[in-house]
C-alpha cells in the first residue's frame, strides 16, 4: 500500500500497519479534530454572519460595475454574482488552519508530542482538519449556503453531473489547500512568527485562487503564469465546473490537474517538514 | 499592631458548566450547557500578624489557589471581608498591587523572550522604584539567589530552579510588606529548595516581609512555618502551629527497635498484648506503632527492654504528611 | 503620564531588541507581511483593467481611498498583536493574573506589552499609495491639509483600537479560543472601497456600529474634495472619542467580570 510506505517512512519507527488500521487511526485524528471544534461554538455562529457579510460587500461592489456593463470577460451579473456567491459557500469548506494549528503547536512547545507520534505528521493534520471540514459542512457551509441562496439570486449548478463533479472537486481544493497551509506551517518550526507568513498567504489564495474575480479577468501575461501554478484549482476550476463552463475532456483534464496538485504539494510539504524536522533536532532545540 | 492579613467569612462561588463527552456530547453543549456551582473557599476566616510566615496547605482543588487570588485582588469574592495590609485588594487592587510581591509556581511573572535583568528593569518602572533601591535590592537578591551568572539570559532558557529564583527576586524588588507563594518549590530538587527557603527565612528576618505560602511539600512548611493553616472542600480544617497540631492530631507513635540476634525473634510474641503489634521491617528490625491516647512511650518502651534484647531502639512520632493525608481523606479534623 | 511614556518606551525598545536579535526573521516578516499587503491592492488593480471607473470614483481615487485606509491601520497594527491571541494567551493560559497584579491598568500592559514592528509596512505601503495618487490627480495640499490628515490618521487608528478593544473584551465573558476578533478583522475591507456603492444598511453599520468608515472613507473624501460628506468629516473627532470611551467601559467591565468569575 503506497499510502501506508509514506506513514513509514517519514518516521521509520512506525510497525507496520495494515490499511485498515491506518484508515482507523486517521479516522480517530478526524474524529478528535470534529470534538474540538465543536468546543469552539463561538467562532462558528459568528462565521455565517461573516461570510454573508464578506459575499454582500462583493455583490455592491460588483454590482456598482455591472451598472456600466451587461457582460465582462464572457460573465453576465447573475453568472458573476453566483460565481462568488458560490466561491465563498465553498470557501468555508476547503478553508483550514493547519498552519496556524502547526505555529501555535511550536509556540506552545508542543510540537515534541507530535514528533513522537509514531505517523506521518502531514496525514495527521490533513485528517483532522477533514474532521473539521465534516463540522464546517454542517455547521457553516450549509446554513451559509441557505442564506445566500435565499437573499441574493444565485443559480443553481448547471447539471446534476456537475454537480457531482463538482463536489468532487471541491474536495481535491481542500487537499489542494491543506497541503499549502502544511507546508507553510512548517515554517513555524524555523521562524520566529510566521504572521507576516500567513497573511501573505492569505492574500495570495484569495486573489490568485479566483475568489475575488474569475482569472479571466487578469491580463493575459499573468494569466499564462498562473496556470502553471496550483492556485486556480482551488476556487476557479470548482467555479467553472458548477456553472457548466467546463465539460467532457476539460473537465476531465482540470481535475486531474487538481489530483496532480494535490499530490506534488503534499509531497513539498512532507520535504519540508523533513528539511525543518531535521534541522531542530541537530540544534537540539 | 492590627494583623496585616484579616479574613472573614471569604466565600467564592464559581458558576461552571459540565462538558458532555463525546460527539453528541458535543454538539449539545453547543446548544444546551448544564451549569454547576462550586463552592470553592466557604466562609473561611483567619488573620495573620505581621511577619508571620504561615504554611497554607490543602489538597489539590481544595481551595488554596482561590484563596491566594483573593487576597492578591485577582479575584473578588462572593461573600465575606478581606482587609490586607489596610487595602480591599479587589477593590483597590491597583494601588494595593505595590504593598505585595506574588510568585507562581507554575507560571513565570517575568518577560519569557527577553534577558532577567530587563525584565528587572521593566519592573522598576512599573513599581516605580528609586535607582539607589533598586541597585541595592538588585545586590543584595544576587547574593543571597545566586542569580550573578544569569542576569543576562533571557527567561525562556533558564532551568526551573533558575527561573523561581529569579521570580522570587522579582516578586521583592519594591520591598513589599508582603509576599505570597503559591507552590514556590514545585518541581524543584532539594538543593533548589534548600537555596529558596534560606532566602524566605533571610527575607522574613531582615526585612520582616509576612509571607502566605502553599504548598504540596509539607518539608516547606516545617522548615519555614511554625503555622499552618489546612483547607479542605473550601472550608478552613485546622488553623494553629505545627507543634499544636502534632499534639492534637498526631494519632500514633511509633517504636523502632532492632534485635540482637535471631535467638529474639520467638519472643517477639510476648510483646504482642494489650493490643500492641509488631509490624517486621526486616529480619531483625521491628515497628511497634501504639495509640497515644492509651499507652505512654515509656510504657512500651519498658516492655520491650524487659522482654527482648535490643541492640537499639527509636521513638518516633508520626509523621506530619501522614496527618495530613488522613485529614485530607476524611475531610475533616478529629 | 510620564511613567507610562517611559514605561511604553522601555516595552518597545525591549521589543525591538528581541525583534532584531533575529535580523532574518525580522526582514522575512516584514517582506512577507508587505507582500500582503501589495497583494490587497491586486483585486482593485485587476478589476480596473476592465472597468474605467467605480461608480464615479475613478482608479486613482478607489487607490487614494485604498491606500489611506492603510495608514491608521499599520499605526494601530504595530499594538495589536497581543488582541489577537488574547484570549488565547491571557485568559486560557492565565497570563492575564500577571497583568492584575501589577500597578499599572491592565489596558496599558496588554496593549503595549508586545510590538510588531512589520506593521509599520503599511503605513509605508499605505503613505506610498496616498502620494502616488494624488501625484497623478494633482491634489493641492496644504498645511491645513496636512493637519487634517494627521488628524485623521491618530482618529483611524483610534477607532481600529476601540473596536478591536471591545471585541477583544468578549473573552472576558466567552472563553473561545479564536472568538470574533478575525471575522471582523476581515470587515475592514469594507471601509476600503466607497462606502456609496453599500445599500442603506451597510453604510449605516460602517458608520455607526462598526465605525471603519469614519476611519477611512469619511476622512478620503476630504480630502479628495468631495463635499457630501463634510459633516461626516467633521464629526471623525467626536465618534472617535465617542468610541474609545465606549470600548474603556467595556473593558473595564470585562476586567471586573473576569474577577468575580475567575478561571
Amino acid at each position: 500500500m503506497p499510502q501506508a510506505d509514506i506513514a513509514h517512512s517519514a518516521t521509520g519507527a512506525a510497525p507496520s500497519q495494515s490499511p485498515w488500521k491506518f484508515l482507523r487511526l486517521h479516522f480517530e485524528f478526524a474524529r478528535v479534530g470534529f470534538v474540538n471544534t465543536l468546543a469552539y461554538r463561538l467562532r462558528y455562529y459568528t462565521g455565517i454572519v461573516t461570510y454573508f457579510i464578506y459575499v454582500s460587500v462583493y455583490y455592491f461592489i460588483w454590482k456598482a460595475i455591472y451598472e456600466h456593463s451587461v457582460s465582462i470577460e464572457g460573465f453576465d451579473f447573475a453568472h458573476l454574482l453566483t460565481y462568488i456567491g458560490v466561491g465563498w459557500i465553498i470557501r468555508s469548506l476547503y478553508f483550514n488552519n493547519i498552519d496556524q494549528d502547526l505555529a501555535y503547536q511550536v509556540i506552545e512547545g508542543r510540537l515534541a508530542m507530535d514528533l513522537i507520534k509514531p505517523v506521518n505528521i502531514q496525514f495527521m493534520y490533513v485528517a483532522r482538519a477533514a474532521g473539521e471540514a465534516v463540522f464546517r459542512l454542517a455547521l457553516l457551509t450549509i446554513p451559509t449556503g441557505v442564506v445566500l441562496f435565499l437573499v441574493y439570486p444565485l443559480r443553481p449548478p448547471a447539471s446534476w453531473g456537475n454537480a457531482a463533479a463538482f463536489l468532487v472537486s471541491v474536495g481535491f481544493s481542500f487537499l489542494i489547500v491543506a497541503a499549502i497551509n502544511f507546508a507553510v506551517g512548517t515554517f513555524a518550526l524555523r521562524l520566529q512568527s510566521i504572521l507576516g507568513l500567513l497573511r501573505a498567504k492569505f492574500f495570495l489564495l484569495e486573489l490568485f485562487s479566483g475568489l475575488l474575480l474569475p482569472m479571466t479577468f487578469f491580463p493575459h501575461a499573468v494569466q499564462k503564469i498562473l496556470d502553471l501554478m496550483p492556485f486556480q484549482y482551488i476556487s476557479y476550476i470548482p467555479m467553472l465546473i458548477y456553472l457548466g463552463k467546463l465539460h467532457g475532456g476539460g473537465l476531465a483534464r482540470a481535475m486531474s490537474i487538481q489530483v496532480f496538485w494535490v499530490a506534488v504539494l503534499m509531497a513539498i510539504g512532507d520535504g519540508l517538514w523533513r528539511w525543518s524536522t531535521g534541522k531542530l533536532i541537530i540544534q537540539g532545540g | 499592631m492590627p494583623p496585616i492579613i484579616e479574613v472573614q467569612g471569604l466565600t467564592k462561588e464559581f458558576r461552571t458548566f459540565r462538558r458532555r463527552e463525546g460527539v453528541l456530547g458535543a454538539l449539545q453543549n453547543l446548544f444546551v450547557r448544564e451549569y454547576l456551582t462550586v463552592h470553592a473557599v466557604d466562609h473561611v476566616s483567619f488573620s495573620i500578624e505581621r511577619g508571620e510566615m504561615v504554611g497554607y496547605i490543602g489538597a489539590n482543588g481544595a481551595g488554596k489557589s482561590t484563596t491566594i487570588k483573593v487576597l492578591t485582588g485577582i479575584l473578588s469574592p462572593t461573600g465575606g471581608r478581606v482587609i490586607s495590609n489596610g487595602f480591599v485588594p479587589y477593590r483597590e487592587r491597583r494601588h494595593y498591587t505595590k504593598h505585595i510581591g506574588v510568585v507562581f509556581g507554575q507560571r513565570t511573572q517575568l518577560w519569557w523572550d527577553i534577558a532577567v535583568i530587563e525584565s528587572f528593569k521593566l519592573l522598576k518602572e512599573i513599581y516605580e522604584i528609586p535607582e539607589p533601591d533598586f541597585r541595592k535590592r538588585l545586590d543584595v537578591f544576587s547574593e543571597l539567589l545566586n542569580l550573578k551568572e544569569y542576569l543576562h539570559t533571557p527567561v525562556r532558557k533558564l532551568s526551573l530552579g533558575e527561573r523561581m529564583r529569579c521570580d522570587l527576586a522579582a516578586s521583592l524588588l519594591h520591598n513589599p510588606p508582603l509576599l505570597f507563594l503559591d507552590e514556590p518549590t514545585i518541581g524543584l530538587d532539594v538543593v533548589a529548595k534548600e537555596r529558596i527557603r534560606e532566602f524566605l527565612k533571610e527575607i522574613n528576618r531582615t526585612e520582616g516581609t509576612t509571607v502566605l505560602l502553599t504548598t504540596h511539600d509539607l518539608s516547606d512548611i516545617e522548615e519555614l512555618s511554625r503555622r499552618i493553616l489546612i483547607i479542605d472542600k473550601g472550608r478552613i480544617l485546622f488553623d494553629g502551629d505545627l507543634e499544636q497540631m502534632k499534639n492534637r492530631l498526631a494519632q500514633y507513635n511509633q517504636v523502632k527497635f532492632f534485635l540482637k540476634d535471631r535467638t529474639q525473634i520467638p519472643r517477639l510474641a510476648q510483646i504482642e498484648t494489650d493490643g500492641i503489634v509488631c509490624q517486621r521491617v526486616d529480619e531483625l528490625t521491628y515497628l511497634i506503632r501504639f495509640d497515644r491516647e492509651h499507652h505512654s512511650s515509656a510504657a512500651v518502651i519498658r516492655q520491650i527492654v524487659n522482654t527482648l534484647e535490643v541492640r537499639d531502639l527509636l521513638v518516633e512520632e508520626e509523621p506530619i504528611e501522614e496527618i495530613v493525608k488522613r485529614i485530607y481523606l476524611k475531610g475533616e479534623v478529629a | 503620564m510620564k511613567r507610562h511614556w517611559r514605561l511604553v518606551t522601555r516595552y518597545f525598545a525591549q521589543y525591538a531588541k528581541v525583534r532584531l536579535a533575529y535580523k532574518a526573521d525580522f526582514i522575512i516578516a516584514f517582506f512577507s507581511s508587505m507582500a500582503a499587503t501589495v497583494l490587497g491592492f491586486g483585486f482593485a488593480l485587476v478589476l480596473f483593467t476592465k472597468i474605467p471607473r467605480l461608480q464615479d470614483w475613478t482608479f486613482d481615487e478607489v487607490m487614494f481611498l485604498y491606500g489611506f485606509s492603510l495608514i491608521p491601520l499599520g499605526f494601530f497594527n504595530v499594538v495589536s498583536w497581543n488582541l489577537y491571541d488574547f484570549s488565547e494567551l491571557y485568559i486560557i493560559e492565565g497570563r492575564f493574573d500577571r497583568v492584575l497584579l501589577r500597578p499599572v491598568s491592565t489596558l496599558f500592559q496588554v496593549v503595549f506589552e508586545k510590538f510588531r514592528l512589520e506593521s509599520l509596512q503599511e503605513v509605508v505601503t499605505g503613505a506610498l499609495v496616498v502620494g502616488i495618487c494624488a501625484r497623478r490627480m494633482r491634489l493641492e495640499f496644504g498645511l491645513g491639509d496636512l493637519f487634517w490628515f494627521v488628524v485623521t490618521v491618530a482618529c483611524g487608528a483610534a477607532i481600529y483600537m476601540a473596536v478591536f478593544l471591545i471585541l477583544t473584551a468578549v473573552s472576558f465573558w466567552f472563553e473561545d479560543r479564536v472568538g470574533i476578533v478575525p471575522p471582523v478583522f476581515n470587515m475592514l475591507n469594507f471601509g476600503r472601497y466607497p462606502l456609496t456603492i453599500y445599500n442603506v444598511f451597510i453604510q449605516f453599520m460602517l458608520s455607526w456600529i462598526i465605525p471603519f468608515g469614519f476611519a477611512t472613507f469619511y476622512p478620503t473624501t476630504h480630502f479628495l474634495g468631495r463635499s457630501a460628506f463634510t459633516l461626516y468629516f467633521h464629526l471623525i473627532p467626536v465618534v472617535t472619542a465617542g468610541f474609545t470611551v465606549l470600548a474603556i467601559v467595556v473593558w473595564n467591565r470585562g476586567v471586573a467580570n473576569y474577577s468575580s468569575t475567575g478561571t
